[in-house]
C-alpha cells in the first residue's frame, strides 16, 4: 500500500481526483456519462501518441515531431482517397506507414548519424508539416465514404457496467495495454528502461541500444500515424494543421505521469492519467465557461507544477535514504 | 635565409588554409555564399534595395533572437519562450505607446519586460532546478495566454510614425550587427562570458572550480529576454501594430537558424557569427521561395532539411578530424 502510494503515478492521479471533484462540483454536466465519453474520445489520439512518446522519454530521448506526422498522416488520408481515388482502407495503412516511415527516419538520423534527438526530431517536425501543406496547398480535403466516417463514431460493445465504449478509446485502450507489456513484461521493455538511465551500462551488458532507440521511435511515428488517421475519421476531413501543438500537451501528459527527461524512468500508466487530466481539465474549464486562453495559462502553470512536486519527491527521497540507506532492488523501477 | 623566410612564409600560409578549413562556420558560409550568387544571378529582383532590405530586416530578427538563444544553447540549455516573450513586449509598449507614453519609455519598458521575462525562466531553471527544456515549454504558454488576455487578443496600432525607423531601412541589420558584435566580445573577451563556454562544457567541473554556475545561467538567460524584446522592436515597428499572436512559432526558426551556423546543442560549442550565418539562410532561402514563386509552404519542408544537412555536415568534420 506505501508502495502505491510512493509510486510516481500516484501523484498525477491524486491530481487527476482533485480536477475530478472541482469539476464535477462546479458543474453538473460534467460527470455525466455522455460528457466523459466525449472527452475520452476527443483524447483519443492524444493517448496513441502518448504511449510511443513515453518510451521515447524513457531512452532519454524527446520527439517534437509528433504532432506534424499526425497532420501528414491525417493528409495522406485526404490525399490518397478523397483525390487519388485509392480504396480508403488501403490509404490509411499507406498514411499510417508514412508515419512509420517518418519516425524510422527519426530513429535512424538519431542512433546511426548521431544527431541529438530534439535537433533530429525539430528536422522532422519542420519538414512533415511543410509536406502536409505543400500535398494539399494548405486546404482541407472531405469526401470519406460514409463507412470510414461512421467507423469515426462507432461504438462497440455493450461492454459490461460501461455500456458502448466509442471505438476509438477501445483503439487507444488497446494501445495502451499493449505499451505497458511491452515495457513491463518483455526483455525489450527492459533494454528501453535500460538504455535511458546509462547508455554505456545498457550496451555493456549486451543491450541493442541501436535496435531499441530505433524501436521507439519507429514505434511512436507508426502511432502517430495511427493517431492521424483516428483524428481524419473523427473529423470526417483530413487538415493540413491537424495535431498541431500535440508535441506540447503529449509532453506535458509525458512529464505529469512521472517520466523523467533524463531518461530511465516513467511508466504508461501515468502518461495516461496525465492524458486524462488534460481531457477533464480542457473541458471542465470549457463548461464552466473559462476561455481557452486561460487553459493554456492552467496547462503551462501544472506542467512546472508538477515537474516541481517531482523534484521535491525525489529530494525528500534521497534526504530518507542518506539517513536509512537502502539498497535498491536492482531492475527496472516502473 | 631567403628559402628559409620563404619556407616559414608557406608554413604561415598553410596553417592560415587549415585554420580557415576548420572554422566551424566554414560551410554555412559557403552554402550562403551558393545561394545568394545564384539568386543574384538568376532573379534581378534580388538585388534591389527593396528586396535586400526586407530579407536583412527577417534575418535581423531571427538573428538577434538566435545571438541570445546562441548563448542559452552554449550553457547546454534552451528557451522555447522568446517568441511568446517578444510578443509580450511588444505589447507591453504598444499600449503605452497608444496610450500617449513617450516612445523611448515604452521602448525601455520593453526591454525591462523582455529581461524580466528571461528572468522568470532563469529562476525557474537555476533556484527551482526545472529542466530547461520544461520549464520555458511551460512559460511558453504562460506568456502566451497572458499577452492575449492582457490585449485581448485585439490588434494594437497604429503606432507612432517617430517609432518607425525601427524596424525600416538599414536600422535593423545595424542593431543585428551591434548585438552580434557585443555578444561575441561579451562571450569571447569577458570573464562571465568566457563561463558561458564552459559550463555548457562540463558544468561539473565548472561548479566545483568555483565559478558561479547560477549566476551564469542566470546572465544568458535574462539577456536572451532581453534580445527578444528588442527583435520585439522591429518587427512591431515594421508591421506598426503589436498583436497577440506575433511571431507564433518562431522559437523553431531561431533554434534553427542556430543550430545551422554550427553550434551544438549539446551545449560548449558554437559562435554567435555562425549564428548570424544561419539566420541569413533562413531568410535568404525564405526569400528565394518568394522570387521564383515556389508555394511558400516549401519553406517548411526546406528549412527541415537544410537544419539536418547543416548538422550531417558538422558531424562530418568531427569525424575526419578525429
Amino acid at each position: 500500500m506505501i508502495s502505491i502510494l510512493r509510486s510516481k503515478e500516484s501523484a498525477v492521479f491524486v491530481l487527476f481526483l482533485i480536477v475530478f471533484a472541482v469539476f464535477a462540483a462546479q458543474s453538473d454536466r460534467f460527470a455525466a456519462p455522455d460528457n466523459l465519453f466525449n472527452v475520452a474520445r476527443q483524447y483519443s489520439e492524444l493517448a496513441v501518441v502518448s504511449v510511443g512518446l513515453t518510451m521515447v522519454i524513457i531512452t532519454g530521448g524527446i520527439d517534437i515531431s509528433v504532432g506534424s506526422v499526425v497532420g501528414l498522416s491525417s493528409i495522406l488520408v485526404g490525399v490518397l482517397a478523397g483525390r487519388m481515388g485509392l480504396n480508403i482502407w488501403l490509404a490509411c495503412v499507406a498514411a499510417m506507414l508514412a508515419g512509420l516511415a517518418c519516425g524510422a527516419i527519426n530513429g535512424l538520423v538519431i542512433t546511426k548519424l548521431r544527431v541529438q534527438p530534439i535537433v533530429a526530431t525539430l528536422a522532422m517536425m519542420s519538414a512533415a508539416r511543410g509536406l502536409a501543406f505543400v500535398l494539399t496547398e494548405a486546404r482541407s480535403l472531405s469526401g470519406f465514404p460514409d463507412s470510414f466516417v461512421a467507423l469515426g463514431q462507432a461504438a462497440i460493445g455493450p461492454v459490461p457496467g460501461l455500456g458502448y465504449i466509442p471505438l476509438s478509446v477501445a483503439i487507444a485502450l488497446v494501445l495502451v495495454m499493449l505499451g505497458i507489456v511491452i515495457l513491463r513484461r518483455t526483455a525489450f521493455g527492459r533494454g528501453i528502461y535500460a538504455a535511458g538511465s546509462s547508455e554505456e551500462a545498457a550496451r555493456l551488458s549486451g543491450v541493442d541500444v541501436f535496435r531499441v532507440k530505433l524501436f521507439a521511435y519507429s514505434f511512436t511515428g507508426l502511432l502517430c500515424g495511427l493517431g492521424g488517421v483516428m483524428m481524419a475519421a473523427r473529423l470526417a476531413s483530413s487538415v493540413p494543421d491537424a495535431g498541431s501543438g500535440f508535441e506540447f500537451e503529449a509532453i506535458t501528459a509525458v512529464v505529469m505521469g512521472g517520466s523523467s527527461l533524463k531518461g530511465g524512468e516513467g511508466n504508461i500508466v501515468g502518461t495516461i492519467i496525465g492524458v486524462a487530466v488534460m481531457g477533464i481539465l480542457r473541458n471542465g474549464l470549457n463548461l464552466i465557461g473559462v476561455p481557452n486562453i486561460w487553459q493554456v495559462l492552467f496547462l503551462g502553470v501544472m506542467l512546472i507544477l508538477a515537474v516541481l512536486a517531482d523534484n521535491l519527491r525525489t529530494m525528500l527521497r534521497s534526504r530518507r535514504e542518506l539517513r536509512y540507506p537502502v539498497r535498491e532492488e536492482p531492475g527496472v523501477r516502473a | 635565409m631567403a628559402d628559409t623566410a620563404a619556407r616559414s612564409a608557406e608554413l604561415r600560409s598553410s596553417q592560415e588554409t587549415n585554420r580557415l578549413a576548420q572554422l566551424r562556420e566554414l560551410p554555412a558560409l559557403v552554402f550562403l555564399g551558393v545561394i545568394v550568387c545564384a539568386l543574384w544571378f538568376r532573379e534581378p529582383n534580388f538585388g534591389s534595395s527593396t528586396n535586400l532590405l526586407t530579407t536583412a530586416r527577417d534575418m535581423a530578427v531571427v538573428g538577434i533572437m538566435g545571438v541570445g538563444m546562441t548563448m542559452v544553447i552554449l550553457t547546454a540549455g534552451i528557451d522555447l519562450s522568446v517568441a511568446s516573450v517578444l510578443a509580450f513586449s511588444a505589447a507591453v509598449m504598444g499600449k503605452m505607446m497608444l496610450g500617449g507614453a513617450d516612445i523611448w519609455l515604452a521602448v525601455t519598458a520593453a526591454l525591462g519586460v523582455g529581461t524580466a521575462c528571461g528572468a522568470l525562466n532563469a529562476l525557474l531553471i537555476t533556484r527551482l532546478r526545472i529542466p530547461p527544456i520544461i520549464a520555458t515549454l511551460g512559460t511558453m504558454g504562460i506568456l502566451r495566454a497572458g499577452v492575449t488576455l492582457y490585449t485581448h487578443a485585439k490588434w494594437i496600432g497604429p503606432l507612432p510614425q517617430r517609432f518607425y525607423f525601427v524596424g525600416t531601412g538599414c536600422t535593423p541589420i545595424i542593431l543585428l550587427a551591434f548585438v552580434a558584435t557585443a555578444c561575441s566580445i561579451f562571450l569571447l573577451r569577458s570573464r562571465p562570458g568566457r563561463y558561458v563556454h564552459a559550463v555548457g562544457g562540463n558544468e561539473e567541473a565548472v561548479r566545483l572550480s568555483g565559478v558561479g554556475v547560477n549566476r551564469t545561467k542566470f546572465i544568458v538567460y535574462a539577456l536572451n529576454g532581453l534580445l527578444a524584446s528588442v527583435a520585439g522592436l522591429i518587427m512591431a515597428s515594421s508591421m506598426s501594430s503589436a498583436q497577440s499572436n506575433m511571431a507564433m512559432g518562431y522559437e523553431l526558426n531561431v533554434i534553427a537558424a542556430v543550430v545551422i551556423g554550427g553550434t551544438s546543442i549539446a551545449g560548449g560549442q558554437g559562435s554567435v557569427l555562425g549564428t548570424v550565418i544561419g539566420a541569413a539562410i533562413m531568410a535568404v532561402l525564405y526569400n528565394a521561395l518568394i522570387l521564383l514563386e515556389i508555394p511558400i509552404y516549401w519553406h517548411k519542408v526546406i528549412t527541415g532539411g537544410v537544419i539536418l544537412t547543416a548538422v550531417l555536415v558538422d558531424k562530418l568534420r568531427f569525424f575526419k578530424r578525429q
